[in-house]
């Protein structure tokens, strides 16, 4: 995790289209530019404008309060992965890396489109955690697109009572080589 | 999925998803684990309806003895995986649908599919008959509405049917001079809620609910007029609109002003997607209020019986 880390929020609610730099948790409403370190939002949040993705060995976004909303406005959150070229493109069955776009690990969260995620190194979306013991419950997907990412699209562990409704799934696991993936 | 359970999975388009090993390239016999939509693990008790699912390596896949008590009814699966595939590495690669589940243990309802491979005699798969698309869907949500859930006495849906959207119309409930005004007005105090008056004529507790909310102001942002229902189930229409009760929508108000009972029909326009409204006809009469005074009240809580 010694990568150069930094992500571009573009933060409307007082300063209109300043663009700060910084990394870890923020309460930013908008978002919007590049990511190279995962972004972990506290609070209700939204794309003003595509998003791309450059962060190593971790996950995009990352929620980090319950009971929050990600609006993706119809925008786009694109990962680094080529799904062309699986194997230089792709995180593998071997090394795993969690180069998921959004990873939720918390209950009551949502995540909602129209907006599409597309060509991570693993997953587009991991809801949960396959960690014995670790639940998460009540979370929606709707009408978010899933596209061209590595493994699944969508990964669910151990999840429950949510809703995964209105979404798109094509052509995902172009690099799951062997590893149980698809649309979600 | 794994072990995921009591989730709802609908409405979903999974198309062209899974590839083949591309370290190993498969031998014959090759059958793929990619999928659609997979459930694996202790993934139970989930229900995944009317979901579109095609050109897939597989397209459900049910991946072992532990996946147990799911309803997949409704689902269009078909078309996986995609003919080049199995040409080019055996028939065997993929089916509709996958099922490594026990006999009997996942439930499976009118589903349209062609291949079925798994341990259920008889197969869900082939079965063509099912014909649905989102117009039929359409037209049974409207019949249900007509047959069950008008709940307004003086309402009623005008002829069961779609017409195209255009501005939402709000006749007679404006506050313009009108022959049907018969009484003088009298002004009064009326206490209730802040509701989406067309939903709330079909269907009561539905338009009252916490959930109804985001539907309640998707309506209302394309003109469906707002009304408070008192907790009678009188309906008091404003007579300037929905200016002043479109932030209350869903709180209790008291609203005090001159009534006038209006007797001429009147048309709700529902809209339904992007496209299409519903019309409610409200005839018999309503009741319009001039608001002078509107405060919001705080929720009331009930004591329990």
């Amino acid at each position: 995790m010694n990568q150069p880390f930094f992500c571009r929020i573009a933060l409307v609610a007082s300063v209109s289209f300043a663009l700060l730099f910084f990394a870890g948790h923020t309460s930013a409403t908008e978002i919007s530019g590049m990511i190279s370190s995962t972004l972990t939002i506290m609070d209700d949040s939204e794309l003003t404008g595509d998003v791309t993705c450059t962060v190593a060995g971790a996950p995009c976004i990352a929620f980090g309060a319950p009971r929050i909303t990600l609006r993706l406005n119809g925008f786009t959150i694109a990962g680094p992965a080529d799904p062309l070229s699986p194997a230089t493109g792709c995180t593998s069955t071997t090394v795993f890396a969690p180069e998921d776009g959004i990873d939720v690990l918390q209950d009551g969260v949502a995540i909602l489109g129209p907006g599409r995620v597309r060509n991570f190194r693993r997953w587009g979306i991991l809801l949960g955690s396959f960690a014995n013991g670790t639940s998460i419950k009540q979370v929606a997907v709707k009408h978010v697109t899933f596209s061209g990412n590595c493994f699944s699209g969508l990964q669910t562990a151990q999840i429950s009572d949510s809703k995964i409704e209105g979404n798109i799934f094509a052509r995902n696991a172009g690099g799951s080589d062997g590893f149980g993936c698809g649309g979600t | 999925m794994v072990s995921s359970n009591h989730n709802r999975v609908r409405l979903n388009t999974f198309y062209g998803n899974g590839s083949v090993p591309f370290t190993n390239p498969p031998g014959p016999g090759f059958v793929s684990n990619n999928f659609g939509l997979g459930l694996f693990g202790t993934s139970s008790d989930n229900l995944i309806e009317r979901n579109r699912i095609g050109g897939n390596l597989n397209g459900l896949l049910l991946g072992g003895s532990n996946v147990a008590g799911n309803v997949i009814r409704g689902n269009v699966i078909v078309g996986n995986p995609p003919v080049q595939v199995s040409r080019e590495f055996g028939a065997s690669t993929g089916v509709d649908i996958q099922d490594h589940s026990n006999m009997g243990a996942n439930t499976f309802e009118d589903n349209r599919c062609l291949e079925y491979t798994g341990a259920l005699d008889p197969k869900p798969c082939p079965n063509i008959a099912r014909h649905d698309d989102d117009e039929d869907q359409q037209d049974r949500d409207i019949a249900a509405f007509s047959r069950k859930r008008l709940a307004f006495p003086q309402a009623r849906l005008v002829d069961a049917v779609f017409h195209p959207s255009g501005r939402p119309v709000y006749q007679g409930a404006v506050g313009s001079p009108n022959p049907g005004q018969t009484a003088p007005p009298d002004s009064v105090t009326v206490t209730g809620k802040v509701v989406d008056a067309a939903c709330y004529m079909l269907h009561v507790a539905a338009a009252m609910s916490v959930s109804h909310m985001e539907c309640g102001a998707a309506c209302l942002a394309r003109g469906v007029p707002l009304a408070i229902a008192t907790d009678d189930g009188v309906l008091y229409f404003p007579a300037d609109g929905n200016q002043r009760l479109k932030s209350l929508l869903n709180a209790r108000v008291r609203a005090s002003g001159p009534v006038v009972e209006k007797h001429d029909p009147m048309e709700l326009k529902m809209p339904v997607g992007d496209k299409n409204q519903m019309v409610v006809r409200v005839e018999g009469g309503y009741k319009q209020i001039t608001i002078q005074t509107l405060e919001k009240m705080l929720a009331v809580k009930r004591r329990p019986a």
